[in-house]
Order: C-alpha cells, then structure tokens, then sequence
C-alpha cells in the first residue's frame, strides 16, 4: 500500500517551533540561559536546517499516524517513508509505503457443512480407565511361580555386546516392571519365564531408531539373575473401592462417572475438531494476499518457539540445527508453508469477528484473569500487573477463541450415523 | 570622533532583547563616548530620532582559573553599554534583520 501524505504548511511551522524550542534547550550563547534563546538569533547564529530536519523528524510519524486514521488503515508493519522532492510553492510531500491487513471479502462462513465423528465411549474404554485406577491402588504380592509378563522383579543383569560390557547396560538388584514395551525388543520376553534364583543368558536386540547411535541395531546379551518375583494384586472392583478412589458410593456409580468424563472429554475433542475442519474449510475457501511481513513475522515467532523448546531440553539452537541437518534458512522455507496458514487462518478469524462485532467485553476479560489467577496460584491483580501491556493480546486471544467458537456453532454439522454407545 | 567609532556593537542578550520592545535598544560603545556623541551616531547609522540616552560604566568580573594546580587570575574587561530610547513605532535592524524583534 502506497500513500502520499502532504504536510501542510501550519503543520510544518507548529513542527518547526517546536523543533526550535528542542533544540534551544541545549544550545548555550552567551547573553542567554539555555532555552531562552529567540528564535531570530538562533537561526542566525546556528541556520535553519537543523530545525528544519528535527521539524520533520517530528511531523513525519504525526502525519503520518493521522493518515493512518484517515484512510483507516490497519497497518502490519513498520512504514517505510521518502521524502519526495520539494516543489516550490507547494507543501512538502512523503511517499509512505507500508503493509497493510488484507481487505477480506468474506465468503460463507456459517453454516459450513462438517462432518462429526460420532462420540461414543465404548465399555472397554471405561473399563480400561477403571483398570488403570484399580492398578494405582495395586499391592504387590512375593509368588512361587516363574515370572510372567507384567509381574515385578528384582534382578541384576549384565549386558554385553560381542563379548564387552557397555555403558548403561549393567545393574544390581534393580526392581523392574517386566513389560515388553519398556525394555530393547526380547528383553523382557527373554526373562519372562525364569524363576527366582534362576540365572540365564537373554539375548534382545537395541532397534535402529535407539537414541544412543554406538548401540542402534546392535545385538546385545544380558547375563540375567532373577532374585524374587512379585505379582500386582489388583484391588477387587467392588464399592469399597469405589469409595476409596472417588466420591462415588458404588462402583456402578463410578463406571457411570467415568463414562460421563469420558464423553465429556470426547464432546470436547469432537468440538475441535469440528473446529479445525471449518477452518480447514475457511483456508481452503478464501484466497488472501498474505503480507510478507506478517508471515516473516510468524516464521520468526515459529523458530523462536523452536528455540526456546530446544533450550528447555538442553540443547542449543546450533546443536539442534546440526543434529537435524539443516541450516536456519532451510527451516525457515520449511516453516513458511505454515506460517502462511496461520496467518491466514488469524486474518480469517479476525475478519469474522468484525463482521459478527465479537468482542472481548469486560466480563470476558475478568472472566480470563481469574482463570490465570487460579491457575498460577496469584492474586488477580498481580496478574494484571504482569501482564501489563499484553492485556492487548488477551483481548485478542479472547475475541479468537470466542469467534471460534461462534463458527463452530454455527457450522452445520452432520453427524456420522452414530452407533449406539456401548 | 566618527559614529561607527562609537558604536562598537550592539548587545544581543536576553536583558536587552526585552528591552527591545519597548524601544530601547542596547549597545557597546566606546568608554570615552558620551551620550550626545552616542546619540548623534545612532541617528546617524540608523536614521531614527533618539529620545533619551542612558549609559552605564559595566566593570569586568575578575574571574579565577585553577589550571593543572597553579591558580590564574584574570579580569574581563570593562566596558560602555548605552541604552537608547528611540521614537516610539522606530525599529533598528543590523544588516537587513531585525535581531532584537523576537
């Protein structure tokens, strides 16, 4: 976007006094105190350009933020401004070039026909949630039987690879839950089987994707003691157990609980995604000039998350970047993709939110303050202290996620013949 | 003595600037002018009619310098001022600008 904005003449003179009165300040003549300078003397002593470019280092940013109101524009990014030649007689005249948010011509936006996966919570899955409850409460109990998948032992091993110990493969007295999925592929299966006292050779194999690249593929062999083998008793799932886990009087009433959050959370995730596929609708549907910037921007913000996540797990942003292979600029290109669509998608979002006027109303913003209150343990002002000027971008985050919700509301979703839930 | 003799300079200072507006206008002169001498050369450079001329005797401050620890006394120097009261509505301007209007 292009703009030729004219500063007016009085505009121009007040600029200038008061680039006079600034520079004045600081200038020491003798006869004079500082600041008490006239402007006549001034400008015989020191000339006139330098007002006159403190004058329009001033006006420029005055002009043209009320340009910016004028034409209402909604810029994305820092302008980038030239002076264009003087014409005598005429005012002076800058040409500001800036990006500018998208006009948006808003297609169809309600009403859009998704399909829903039917929510259904199947028994088996409140019974496996039930499962896992009783296993938290499991006690373990000394048998006389060869271990069996899933039993807790205490062993030492000894692992070796072509005859040599390795680092990390050796322990004494160590208690484990023989599950397959824990251990390196034969592992666990090897030592399923032994019985307490019993010694053995177990032969497993380290996969190729392991994270330690000097074992990935190598086969190993454990030299393996058993020392006891302990059964998890799980608690029988009557009421009393019911009553210990939950506030619920029987355990029927806690199967129905936990189907209920089940479904709870199934609605939930049913909802986004409902949520997604409408916006996956909106992408697909609008075709918008995305400004560069904006993109950059994101791309920015991408990486930065990238970094910071790397960080939190020890590992430099270099270092990542090395172990992946890549260089910045390639991910960068590779990041672009997605940043396209999120900025889209935010541009999108916004544009309903002004056609639908949703907006984030005090009580919406209490509402969001109390909940990071209760979430970090603050009181509310000092939330609101911390988040100082990003309250903005609550706000923002708030009209988002309203006017998401707004257009998962008003999609027209088609349920999937919904299978009777078990 | 001639009247640019007289006159060494005007006095461009904050005191004087104010002044101004009342037509009286401020200038170095020289020690020994006196006040129908200074008011005949102000006729003369300026072509305006002088009302009253007032002078006074300005004796330097003597100043004291402490320089890489030797101390230096100095003395500024002493000078003429004479303030001119001119016809009402008659303005003095030095080399085509009028330094004293603000």
């Amino acid at each position: 976007m292009q703009l030729e904005i004219e500063i007016t003449p009085d505009e121009l003179a007040a600029a200038q006094e008061r680039a006079f009165r600034k520079l004045a300040r600081n200038v020491r003549l003798p006869g004079f105190r500082p600041g008490k300078i006239p402007r006549r003397v001034f400008e015989q002593t020191y000339g006139t350009d330098s007002i006159a470019s403190q004058a329009m280092e001033d006006v420029v940013p005055e002009v043209y933020a009320k340009a910016v109101r004028e034409h209402d524009l909604s810029p994305v990014d820092r302008p980038h401004m030239e002076m264009l030649p003087e014409e005598p007689g005429k005012p002076s005249r800058i040409k500001v070039t800036v990006e500018v948010r998208p006009e948006i011509t808003l297609g169809q936006y309600k009403g859009i026909a998704v399909a829903r996966e039917p929510v259904s919570v199947t028994g088996e899955e409140v019974e496996r949630s039930l499962e896992a409850l009783a296993k938290e409460r499991a006690t373990l109990v000394p048998v006389e039987r060869a271990a069996q998948l899933g039993d807790v032992i205490r062993v030492d091993y000894t692992g070796r690879i072509d005859g040599t110990p390795f680092e990390g493969g050796t322990a004494t007295g160590q208690t484990i839950e023989l599950l397959e999925q824990r251990f390196i592929p034969g592992f666990a299966s090897g030592i399923a089987g032994m019985s307490a006292g019993e010694s053995k050779d177990v032969h497993a194999t380290f996969p190729s994707e392991y994270p330690q690249q000097e074992l990935a593929g190598k086969e190993a062999v454990f030299s393996v003691t058993v020392h006891d083998v302990k059964q998890l008793e799980l608690p029988p799932l009557d009421d009393a157990f019911a009553k210990t886990v939950s506030d619920n009087e029987t355990v029927e009433a806690l199967r129905a609980d936990i189907r209920r959050r089940l479904e709870a959370m199934a609605q939930a995730r049913a909802r986004r995604d409902v949520g997604n596929r409408v916006m996956e609708h909106l992408l697909a549907a609008h075709d918008v000039a995305l400004p560069a910037s904006m993109v950059d921007r994101e791309v920015d913000h991408m990486l930065s998350d990238l970094a910071s996540n790397a960080a939190r797990a020890g590992v430099e942003m270099a270092a990542y970047l090395e172990r992946a292979g890549k260089t910045e600029e390639q991910l960068r290109a590779e990041y672009r993709g997605d940043a396209q669509s999120r900025v889209k998608a935010t541009l999108l979002i916004e544009a309903v939110a002004k056609a639908e006027n949703i907006v984030a109303t005090p009580a919406d913003i209490a509402a969001e303050l109390e909940s990071l209150s209760e979430q970090y343990g603050q009181p509310i002002d000092r939330i609101r202290q911390a988040l100082g000027n990003n309250v903005l971008s609550l706000m923002d985050g708030i009209v988002r996620n309203k006017t998401l919700e707004f257009l998962i509301d008003s999609a027209a979703v088609q349920e999937a013949t919904a299978t009777p839930s078990a | 003595m001639d009247a640019r003799d007289v006159i060494v300079s005007p006095r461009i200072t904050e005191k004087s600037m104010a002044n101004a507006i009342g037509s009286q206008y401020t200038f170095t002169v020289h020690p020994d002018a006196t006040k129908t001498q200074i008011r005949h050369a102000i006729e003369e450079i300026f072509k305006v009619n002088v009302l009253a001329v007032n002078t006074v005797n300005v004796r330097g401050k003597s100043r004291t310098f402490a320089r890489r620890g030797v101390r230096t006394s100095g003395h500024q120097s002493d000078f003429k001022k004479a303030i001119v009261t001119l016809k009402p509505g008659q303005k003095i301007e030095l080399g085509g600008v009028n330094y004293f209007e603000q």
